[in-house]
């Protein structure tokens, strides 16, 4: 027994060393949020000593945050550090019983708090933009137009953003039925895009949440038939994040009835009224073949946007993922937009 | 037979004649549309055919039986590595020796045992799990060297995350919380298979195994986490481990 004793504790005091905070230009670390009920990690990954963070926002919801890493955001760690959140009950966000915090007001909170630990653990003088992919399109503009909160955050990254749900439906919708029919005439993949088309003019948009979330099935598959360039598979799930916790998740998410709960509270959800109400540096990112949501949903954030810097950028090869469809581009665009604003 | 035939095209309930024969011939019928069933049936309907006599012979007392002291390497799908400890306690034995036609006698053991087991994995850029489980199952041998279990567990699971964890109160003041993770419950199930020299041509007080775990650990985000978990163990015992237990024999003879 002393044996298996002194094998056991030099390995348990290893496992728990405590951990200093450096600025580096090498960063990789991770810490975590505990705030009512989850536990969030953040992989903190690239050049913290250009004190310029860029806080991912993970669509989905659900979708974790560490699938972006690997190609599809390394050409920044040289540049500025990343800061990949999974947001509660996503990725490998853990915690007990919490799905009834599950909610987007209690995500924004989370967002608020994690940009309180952020300056605390980096300094206040870190300068924090944010990135929002999708439904982090939806958290990031929920959080901007909360109170004060854009104070904290140099510049607004949106990625093919959902801020506003009804709209991308509307749109996504009328793409899927607009492309369909002409692809349909042209004779490209007439047997795959016909299903699509006759499904999408048989149901409207914003009817329930099951028609929504097949639709969204439809405008995923779409891109393969458009020849959307998705680049190399190199997701690098192995790296951090366990893809048991976040298949299970995902699995409770959308098969859960609180997780659907979540799910159909979003769909009315809208922020393009308040958009006005951002300030700071704006910059839009849109795939020109994204069907989830349309280009159109840009145009309209950025018409309505109350900032004075503010660009709306298409990617020309790109569906949904732009920094999957173009890679180098995605990165020059937002290296150019931070190293303009900073 | 056509009028079972015809009933099972229809959505009427089929007549039953409740007579042995004739619960056998509507399973037959039920079967006919699928093969494998169909050869299951056949296949059953043959094992009835052979005549086995059986005589057996029970007797219960007291043996001494190795408690075994292991130390594994633990590896969880799909990054963490550990380690862990435990001991295996026989609780029950029963030997089972059965004479064949030619009158040779084979033996087959099955003992009960309980176990019991504490370790850790640690999974990088994640958390740090501390355990401890408690096993009830069955380990089954021959003669031969080699071994199988099957275990059911139960235990407790405490994580430590990797890294600081942070939070945040409702003045907006940051606090870091020290050893921070949460406790859950576990419970799941074992395969063992292995080799004990003590029963190898030159004897020898250890054994090996490779154990493969699949375990849930709940409650995880209001639902559960499934583990995929192995194992490879070296076991130990001395004589002043072994306990006295209680030894069942069944001896059995196949007459055709």
């Amino acid at each position: 027994m002393r044996i298996i004793l002194i094998i056991l504790i030099p390995l348990l005091v290893l496992s728990c060393k405590k951990e200093t905070v450096h600025l580096s230009t090498n960063t990789d670390e991770i810490f975590w949020l505990s705030n009512d009920g989850a536990d969030m990690p953040v992989w903190v990954k690239g050049n913290t000593a250009s004190r310029v963070i860029i806080l991912f926002l993970h669509g989905g919801p659900g979708d974790g945050s560490y699938r972006y890493a690997g190609f599809q955001t390394d050409q920044f760690w040289s540049h500025f550090a990343f800061a990949y959140w999974d947001q509660r009950d996503a990725g490998a966000a853990a915690g007990n019983s919490n799905y009834s915090n599950l909610n987007l007001g209690q995500m924004i909170e989370d967002l608020e708090k994690l940009i309180s630990v952020l300056k605390y653990r980096y300094g206040s003088d870190m300068e924090i933009f944010l990135m929002g992919h999708s439904f982090g399109g939806l958290l990031g503009s929920g959080y901007l137009v909360k109170g004060n909160n854009q104070n904290n955050i140099r510049g607004w990254i949106e990625v093919d953003g959902a801020h506003d749900y009804p709209e991308s439906n509307t749109l996504e919708r009328q793409m899927l039925i607009d492309t369909g029919t002409s692809e349909i005439a042209k004779g490209h993949y007439v047997s795959q895009w016909t299903p699509i088309v006759n499904y999408c003019i048989a149901n409207p948009a914003n009817i329930s949440l099951n028609v929504d979330l097949l639709t969204d099935d439809y405008a995923s598959q779409a891109e393969d038939y458009v020849d959307i360039n998705h680049t190399g598979t190199a997701i690098d799930y192995f790296s951090v994040s366990s893809p048991i916790s976040l298949g299970i998740n995902l699995f409770y998410l959308y098969n859960s009835a609180t997780g659907r709960q979540f799910l159909q509270s979003l769909e009315p959800m809208t922020y393009t009224d308040q958009l006005y109400k951002i300030t700071i540096p704006s910059l839009l990112i849109w795939g020109q073949y994204d069907f989830t949501v349309p280009l159109g949903s840009g145009i309209h954030a950025l018409n309505n946007l109350g900032s004075t810097y503010k660009h709306l950028v298409i990617m020309p090869q790109s569906g949904h993922v732009p920094m999957n469809g173009n890679t180098d581009l995605f990165a020059q665009t937002v290296i150019s937009f931070i190293e303009t604003v900073r | 037979m056509n009028q079972l035939l015809q009933a099972l095209k229809t959505n009427y309930a089929i007549p039953v004649d409740d007579s042995v024969s004739g619960r056998l011939h509507l399973l037959y019928c039920k079967s006919m549309p699928y093969t494998h069933l169909k050869v299951l049936f056949c296949l059953f309907s043959l094992l009835l055919l052979f005549e086995v006599g059986l005589q057996a012979q029970d007797s219960l007392y007291k043996v001494r039986m190795p408690v075994f002291v292991r130390s594994s390497f633990y590896y969880d799908f799909p990054q963490s590595f550990g380690a862990s400890a435990g001991v295996d306690f026989p609780v029950r034995t029963k030997v089972i020796v059965t004479t064949d036609k030619k009158g040779e006698p084979s033996l087959k053991f099955r003992d009960l045992i309980v176990a019991g087991d504490i370790g850790f994995y640690r999974y990088l850029y994640n958390n740090s799990g501390l355990y401890f489980f408690q096993s009830l199952g069955k380990r089954y041998h021959k003669n031969k060297p080699y071994y199988h279990e099957w275990l059911a567990r139960v235990g407790l699971l405490r994580t430590f995350y990797d890294g600081i964890v942070y939070t945040v109160d409702a003045n907006g003041d940051v606090k870091m919380l020290n050893n921070f993770g949460r406790y859950y419950l576990a419970t799941g199930f074992a395969a063992v298979f292995g080799y004990d020299f003590e029963r190898s041509k030159k004897p020898l007080p250890v054994a090996i195994d490779a154990r493969s775990y699949i375990w849930i650990q709940y409650p995880y985000n209001s639902f559960v986490l499934p583990h995929l978990s192995f194992e490879l163990s070296f076991k130990y015992h001395c004589d002043k481990f072994n306990i006295a237990i209680k030894k069942k024999q069944i001896e059995e003879n196949l007459i055709k």
